[in-house]
């Protein structure tokens, strides 16, 4: 059991982060409300890349994750003139990016492939890069063999570095339930991985 | 580990199995007991760096990179919804308030200035009367000429 100073040590500095972060991101959004075009650009440049990755890890297709990520920005740009400061704008967009994937899933046939071309080329020699690829293409799969839920909280919690109250907020569900989500889907890869253990999980 | 809780194992175990072993990931009012108990435990280190090895492998998973075409069009739509500003083709630098903000305090200040000066007005009454007093000494000077 940790001491009181030590708990209280440990989640102040989140707590003034998370306040910092709001008010920060109600500025940026103030500007982006006044047509300050270098605010959209820094919330664009900040935001975009994580979005697509949340939207990919959960739809795996480069084309939906962006046009997810596209309409997740429309959305912000027209709350701009009302945005209040209780949120971060991460956390927003990741809430709508999140709603839109699983609307998009939804209606999705069940055995839509992994889009094998969004894996990006990576450094290097011609066979390191592909022998990268290969190992990104057969984690991708293992991710996306998972069920929607554990999916999108290893999405949220490994990939975004979401907390897990933010992670469960944005799941709509309880603390204890997203860490049973997480612990279910991690033991589901480790045991989807476990051929390639040596090159992937570092075991003999 | 002797004089540990036994249910010590049983937290990291949960922190690792659900956030794996990068204590930033871990809750924070979970995070100083768990790396107290990592500190000092064999059975904890070999359970921290299985699931090491299982981030590693998440870590190697791809993302598609942003397009440029993309951003730009995000831009626009941020862009395409503000507000027009009235006088953007003599002042495109920004926001309409800054430029109407400064004209208006110029104005404000420049008539609080003119209000508060001693005597501004009653120099100009009197210049008005020496002016009239002129104009009059002239038509008189005028009317006795014609005599």
């Amino acid at each position: 059991m940790s001491s009181a100073p030590a708990l209280v040590q440990a989640i102040v500095p989140d707590i003034m982060n998370g306040t910092g972060a709001r008010a920060a991101d109600a500025e940026l959004m103030r500007r982006v409300a006044a047509g300050d075009a270098g605010a959209s650009r820094i919330l664009v440049d900040r935001e975009l890349g994580p979005l697509i990755a949340l939207a990919y890890r959960i739809l795996g297709n480069r084309a939906e994750s962006e046009d997810v990520a596209q309409e997740s920005f429309l959305r912000l740009w027209r709350m701009a003139r009302r945005w209040q400061p209780r949120a971060k704008v991460r956390t927003w967009l990741t809430r709508v990016a999140y709603n839109l994937s699983i609307d998009r899933l939804r209606v999705r046939k069940p055995t839509d492939p992994i889009d094998e071309a969004a894996l990006p080329a990576s450094g290097g020699g011609p066979s390191s890069a592909l022998q990268r690829d290969q190992v990104a293409h057969i984690v991708e799969a293992a991710i996306a063999l998972l069920p929607e839920r554990q999916r999108a909280a290893i999405a949220l919690v490994h990939y975004q570095e979401f907390s897990n109250i933010e992670a469960a907020e944005t799941l709509g569900v309880s603390v204890d339930a997203l860490e049973s989500l997480l612990a279910r889907g991690r033991r589901s890869l480790r045991g989807a991985l476990a051929d390639q253990r040596t090159d992937l999980l570092g075991e003999p | 580990m002797k004089g540990r809780k036994p249910d010590d194992l049983t937290l990291l175990r949960r922190l690792l199995e659900s956030y794996g072993a990068d204590p930033e990931r871990w809750p924070a009012d979970r995070r100083q007991a768990a790396l107290q108990y990592l500190e000092g435990s064999a059975e904890a280190r070999a359970l921290c760096e299985e699931a090491a090895g299982l981030d590693a492998a998440l870590d190697r998973a791809g993302t598609p990179a942003p397009a440029p075409e993309l951003m730009a069009a995000i831009l626009a739509a941020a862009t395409a919804r503000a507000p027009r500003f009235w006088a953007a083709p003599i002042w495109p630098f920004g926001p309409a308030w800054k430029p109407v903000s400064a004209l208006a305090a110029a104005a404000i200040l420049g008539i609080v200035a003119g209000s508060q000066v001693p005597g501004s007005f009653a120099s100009s009454e009197q210049a008005i009367e020496g002016e009239i007093g002129e104009l009059a000494g002239m038509v008189v000077f005028d009317q006795e000429g014609e005599q």
